[in-house]
């Protein structure tokens, strides 16, 4: 049986994501307060980071990166990792995503929210 | 932590990079964008490897020299390094022509060196002397004997004063570079471009609209020049000459203010004047040059408006640090 990230395109769904996803966050006024627009290629860069894991892809990422890497975000709480993950599932259904498919990736976003939460 | 010499001192690096710590340590050391793009801090690394990620845009004749950007290492060893040897690094050139275009701007042409190798758009850092570099975009195609940049005039600035002022014919100004990778590719033909320039990123932006036309492009070519005032709309009889013979090509100069009397310009914020102005931004490959400011946040508003990411390219006129 092939593997998540194989079934929703491997990197080259990670770049066919990317662009959607990222202008989706910076659009809405729940999290982009969060996000740097101004040194955009190396947040895409970032952010092809954030989707290969959630992907199920190949990634070096621990738990323990998840809580370093976002501990500097003050206030970020239980809403702001839903919002994510809803944009998350809005760019894959609009590359024709299964729901199923969909759902894994939520399930695999939502293991850390305790490291990104830093409790 | 890591060690690298440079003319018989050691230094120790924490986390800074190795043009930091020169500098900090009150060594005169050349250097512009501090950033990675200008390759003004170009050092060599006589012992030792540099990190790749110090090298990321040289030539490979120089990475396989161990040459490195400065302001881009982090040390992983130990180095032992120097100053780049001008004769590997940098072109000798003269001074053709000045000749100015508007009550701020010069057209300098420099003699193009044997073996400089350029596409239009991409820019070069001009040499007046060991210190004093600044970075400047060519504005011609690559089958002259020329090159071609337009040069602000800015107040009490060193570079673009002394090139008004001082220089005069047969001058010698040593160059280096090429760099930027804010250049026409003729990939697609039919694609859509959008130019974008403030001032004098007219520059880059007339080299890649002549090599557009000149590889036989023949999608939409939409050229915004932006500036305060109608008298900052240099060349623009060229541009409205261009626009006349070609079909594909629109030129839509822009001023922030004109006469009531006028109406000849756009007339606003060159950015909302760009989004107002175009449509089917999805399909689109944009260039945008000049103010640094402006260049990031149009990139921004573009994306936003449903541009790829990846086909919007900047070159932006940082000033010196
Ligand atoms: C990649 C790249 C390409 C460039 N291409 C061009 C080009 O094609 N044509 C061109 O004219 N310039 C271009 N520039 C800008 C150019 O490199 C110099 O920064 C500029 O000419 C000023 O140099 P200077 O030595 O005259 O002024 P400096 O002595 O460096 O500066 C004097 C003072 O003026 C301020 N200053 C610098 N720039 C500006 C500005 N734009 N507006 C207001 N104040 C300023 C400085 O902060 C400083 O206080 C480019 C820059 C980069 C990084
Ligand atoms: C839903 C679970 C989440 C996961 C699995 C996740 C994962 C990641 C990963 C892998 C990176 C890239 C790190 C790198 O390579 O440098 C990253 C960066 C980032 N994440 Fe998250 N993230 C999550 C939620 C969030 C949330 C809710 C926010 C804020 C609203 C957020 C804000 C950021 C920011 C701002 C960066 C870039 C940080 C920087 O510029 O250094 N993340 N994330
Ligand atoms: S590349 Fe190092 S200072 Fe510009």
């Amino acid at each position: 049986m092939s593997s998540l990230y194989e079934r929703i395109g491997g990197a080259a769904a990670v770049d066919a994501a990317v662009d959607t996803f990222y202008r989706k966050v910076l659009s809405d006024d729940r999290v982009n307060g969060y996000f740097d627009a101004v040194e955009m290629d190396a947040q895409i860069a970032k952010q092809k980071g954030f989707l290969t894991m959630v992907f199920g892809g190949p990634n070096s990422y621990t738990g323990q990166d998840m809580r370093e890497g976002h501990k500097h975000l003050i206030g970020l709480n239980d809403s702001h990792v839903d919002a994510i993950i809803e944009l998350l599932g809005k760019t894959l259904q609009e590359l024709g995503v299964a729901e199923s498919d969909i759902a894994e990736v939520a399930h695999i976003a939502n293991s850390v929210r305790d490291d990104i939460l830093n409790r | 932590m890591s060690h690298i010499q440079f003319e018989n001192q050691s230094f120790s690096l924490a986390k800074e990079d190795v043009l930091t710590v020169l500098l900090n340590a009150g060594l005169e050391i050349p250097h512009n964008c501090r950033s990675g793009n200008c390759q003004s801090c170009l050092m060599k690394a006589t012992e030792g490897t540099p990190p790749d990620t110090a090298q990321q845009g040289l030539k490979e004749t120089l990475k396989a020299q161990s040459y490195f950007l400065a302001c881009q290492c982090y040390p992983k060893e130990p180095l032992i390094i120097e100053r780049p040897a001008a004769n590997e690094s940098r072109y000798e050139s003269v001074l053709i022509s000045k000749q100015w275009l508007s009550h701020n701007v010069i057209q300098l042409k420099l003699q193009r060196p044997s073996g400089f190798h350029f596409y239009a758009g991409q820019f070069v850092t001009l040499w007046k002397d060991e210190q004093l570099g600044r970075s400047y975009s060519i504005a011609n195609l690559a089958d002259s004997d020329l090159l071609e940049f337009h040069i602000r005039i800015i107040p009490d600035g060193r570079f673009s004063n002394w090139i008004a002022h001082e220089a005069s014919e047969r001058q010698s100004v040593q160059l280096q570079g090429p760099a930027g990778d804010c250049f026409y590719i003729d990939d697609n033909l039919d694609r859509d471009l959008l130019l974008v320039g403030t001032g004098t990123g007219l520059a880059p932006l007339q080299g890649i609209l002549h090599s557009a036309l000149k590889a036989g492009h023949r999608g939409q070519i939409d050229l915004f020049h932006g500036a305060i005032e109608p008298t900052g709309l240099y060349n623009s009889k060229q541009l409205s000459e261009i626009e006349a013979q070609h079909e594909q090509v629109s030129y839509h100069p822009c001023v922030l203010k004109q006469d009531a009397q006028t109406t000849a310009y756009l007339e606003g914020n060159i950015s909302e004047l760009v989004l107002q102005n175009t449509s089917n931004l999805a399909s689109k490959k944009a260039y945008l040059c000049g103010d640094p400011e402006l260049v990031k946040q149009l990139k921004i508003k573009l994306f936003l408006a449903g541009m790829n990411s990846k086909e919007i390219y900047l070159d932006a006129f940082e000033a010196s640090t």
